[in-house]
């Protein structure tokens, strides 16, 4: 049995594959087959079960009824669902750049050869490796409106600060409500209130960046040398490397960010799960919660099966349009 | 150097494949071996029918539960019953019994009974019935609607839970009140509640006399109409009753809460709770003095707070319509077959175990709370540890009891109205708010009616 190369060479000196064997092609369909039966099973299966269930009521318990489109037609009378629609766009147009630009400057900062770099990487990789339950858990106690040390460590600074600005504001002759409001400054009840909770959200899911950011810094350091001595040579400042070196090399992993970080943002749910359980009034309520709310909770298999089919289709769309934009600012080497 | 490569690679490829059939035969001699299922006095079980049962109690609650299920092991010798404590059951019972893998028994709460029964997730006990270990005089009223809500014996009661109000009588003194006279009315709960109320000195909230969101188990707060009148599920026309005028002036007076004190006064106030089974909880560190609760929280109380023995009330919790008592909120833990068991027969035997006086009146000691059963004996209201256990007794019995509805939709209601309840609380119009909820459940029922109609092969 031939172990070379499947390649030979003809008279032209051309290429060509060699016709590979009976034997050989069972042997890589055999070693393939736990893959492909895997991806059939678990993935092409249930995929095909959901966009027919998406079609059906269906509890799970009963076989299921085929409605047409019904599912769908309820979505848009369904309230909860274009709520949780909002708060994930808001969530994923909030979150998808700051996760980015986070990220990036701290990878940017993190390559500086600097002393104990290796600490610093390591500090910002950890909270990656903590559960987000567990991390949920930690915020929830950290972010109490009464005992938290959020507030604890805030209360004093606000209060001086809002004494500060309320003296501020009564020699400026500011009405009598305005100077009690600034005197009383406090800090917010952070999950309690539907204003402040969507922020603070947003602003854990910062919590895990840490692994965008290796993936930044393997980006930056595979970046060559000489590219930043040729720019640095015609005159090119710190601001100018960054831009005309950095981001169109790092581009591909920018964009490589930009498709997780779509497709984490629309798949949010530790997090609001453990903190919030979508409220309050539902200001945290976020797509995949509200998909398996309807689906494991209140059983209604066939509207969460449509509303993942639309979930689905919503994140394929927006990885088209990112791969469209890609041609224009991603330059592969 | 290639042949070498070459060599190593085949070398590598058979020490793998002779590596991965080794862990599997190593797996299969080892890795597999059958359950031990032991007695409480270390005897090895053989030859049992092993009846699996699923229970959601834990702690001392879940002791009192496995007390009797030892008993049974011990009792006989043809049946084991093998015990897991599983949290949020409801749900997992549910999914077991769509995978056709479900327990042979299982523990319910009654908001759960529409759903099952409607989705045929329960096997019916009617052989029960017929063979008259059970009948209408064997359970409290209420009880046994719960266990046989539509033509049809599907469960059996456990351990009921009416709830009532408690107040503590040290902080009663404190404000000039009389500790022994509870309020009478939902009127004068609230000028008490204001009498006990505290502030700190930057205006914060440090005791309060009432909260209705409290306790806050998710969805407790969607049954405060009862206590103004209200009938959330109409079991003659099989509609709900969201938008009521009792309704109404219900959730006005939850509003109310948050127009007197600030809503950001009372989230954060809120915030420092513990958790309801611990010492933080607000009622036993003495931060509210009067809380709805059912006859459980006496058990709570006497393992986390000590002190309280004695210093607290319970009264059947005031209306608006009439005397405290004349509506009462009640949930009952009830024990089930699950559609699809292996072991029914065996699972019949257990239920049949489980439900006898004594080992009911063992379970409902334990757990405070009073018996499912009509006859109780003397010793267990005697005995039993919680102080109040003759009102609660007395008021499971009532008719005047309300459960949560026992409906196919009601899990998806009660998300709805929770969120409804949630809107109210953040300050939008109560009235706009209980419509738009009852608009939204009307349109579900129609909906589920058309469903039903097509099922049934009748144009909808």
């Amino acid at each position: 049995m031939s172990r070379g190369t499947p390649f030979t060479t003809n008279r032209a000196g051309r290429r060509t594959a060699e016709p590979v064997r009976w034997g050989d092609q069972a042997a890589g369909m055999l070693f393939a087959a736990p893959y492909l039966a895997g991806v059939a099973i678990f993935l092409i299966l249930p995929l095909g079960m959901a966009v027919y269930y998406s079609f059906c009521h269906y509890t799970m318990l009963q076989p299921p009824i085929w409605t047409g489109l019904q599912n769908y037609i309820g979505l848009l009378h369904d309230q909860s669902f274009r709520t949780a629609l909002i708060n994930t766009i808001v969530y994923a147009a909030a979150s998808l750049p700051l996760t980015l630009v986070m990220s990036l400057g701290l990878a940017i900062l993190l390559n500086c050869p600097i002393r104990g770099q290796a600490v610093y990487r390591t500090i910002i990789f950890l909270p990656s490796l903590v559960p987000l339950v567990a991390a949920g858990v930690i915020w929830g106690w950290l972010l109490n409106s009464d005992k938290g040390l959020v507030s604890y460590l805030l209360a004093p600074v606000l209060h001086t600060a809002g004494g500060l600005l309320a003296a501020a504001a009564s020699w400026a002759g500011a009405g009598r409500d305005t100077v009690t409001a600034l005197q009383r400054l406090a800090p917010p009840v952070w999950l309690a209130d539907p204003h402040w909770a969507m922020p603070v959200i947003i602003f854990l899911g910062l919590w895990s960046i840490g692994q965008t950011v290796v993936i930044f810094l393997a980006g930056l350091q595979d970046i060559p040398h000489e590219l930043y001595e040729a720019a640095e040579l015609d005159g090119a400042g710190a601001l100018q490397r960054l831009r005309h070196v950095t981001l169109p090399m790092l581009s591909p992993v920018i964009f490589f960010n930009l498709i997780m970080g779509i497709i984490g943002s629309w798949q949010v749910f530790d997090l609001p799960y453990v903190m919030t359980q979508g409220g309050p009034d539902k200001s945290t309520l976020f797509y995949s919660m509200y998909v398996f709310s309807a689906g494991m909770e209140q059983l209604r298999m066939g509207p969460a099966c449509a509303m993942a089919m639309v979930q689905l289709f919503i994140i394929l769309l927006l990885t088209a349009l990112a791969f469209w934009s890609a041609k224009r600012w991603v330059h592969y080497t | 150097m290639a042949r070498l490569h070459t060599a190593f690679s085949i070398w590598l490829s058979r020490i793998t494949a002779i590596c991965v059939v080794a862990g599997g035969v190593a797996l299969l001699v080892f890795g597999d071996k059958p359950t031990i299922h032991q007695l409480p006095n270390g005897q090895v079980v053989h030859n049992r029918v092993v009846v699996s049962y699923w229970e959601n109690w834990t702690d001392f609650e879940g002791r009192a539960m496995m007390h009797v299920v030892n008993a049974f092991n011990m009792s006989q010798n043809r049946i084991y019953i093998n015990t897991v404590q599983v949290s949020d059951l409801d749900i997992k019972a549910l999914i077991a019994v769509a995978g056709h893998d479900p327990p042979d028994i299982v523990t319910l709460w009654s908001r759960d009974m529409g759903e099952y029964v409607a989705n045929r997730a329960l096997t019916p006990l009617d052989v029960l019935e017929k063979q008259g270990v059970v009948s209408r005089r064997t359970f409290v009223p209420y009880v046994w609607r719960l266990c046989k809500p539509f033509h049809h014996l599907y469960a059996l009661g456990a351990t009921p839970e009416t709830c009532a109000l408690y107040w503590n009588k040290n902080l009663f003194i404190k404000a000039g009140l009389n500790p022994d006279q509870p309020p009478q009315t939902i009127a004068q709960l609230d000028s008490m509640a204001r009498r006990l109320t505290l502030f700190n000195s930057s205006g914060g909230i440090r005791q309060i006399g009432f909260l209705p969101t409290i306790p806050d188990w998710s969805g407790w707060e969607i049954m405060w109409g009862i206590y103004f009148g209200n009938h959330l599920f109409n079991r003659r026309t099989g509609g709900y009753q969201i938008n009521t005028p009792q309704q109404r002036a219900a959730y006005r007076w939850y509003q109310s809460f948050t127009r007197r004190y600030g809503r950001a006064n009372l989230e954060k106030f809120q915030g420092g709770f513990g958790p309801f089974n611990s010492p933080l909880n607000p009622f036993m560190s003495q931060r509210v003095a009067m809380e709805i609760q059912g006859p459980y929280f006496a058990n709570f109380i006497n393992q986390n707070a000590p002190d309280m023995k004695g210093r607290y009330g319970v009264a059947p919790f005031p209306t608006s319509f009439g005397r405290p008592g004349a509506a009462v909120f009640g949930d009952c833990d009830v024990w089930a077959i699950p559609r699809g068991a292996r072991h029914v027969k065996a699972a019949l035997t257990v239920l049949k175990f489980f439900i006898k006086q004594k080992n009911i009146e063992y379970l409902c000691d334990k757990q405070c709370k009073p018996s499912p059963l009509m006859k109780v004996s003397r010793a267990f209201i005697r005995r039993n540890p919680n102080p109040f256990i003759k009102l609660f007794e007395k008021v499971t019995k009532s008719p005047n009891v309300q459960l949560a509805p026992m409906d196919i939709l009601w899990s998806r209601v009660y998300s709805e109205l929770h969120s409804c309840v949630q809107h109210i609380w953040a300050g939008h119009s109560v009235g706009r708010s209980l419509a738009r909820a009852q608009r939204v459940v009307d349109r579900w029922q129609v909906n589920l009616a058309m469903l039903n109609a097509r099922q049934r092969g009748e144009r909808p």
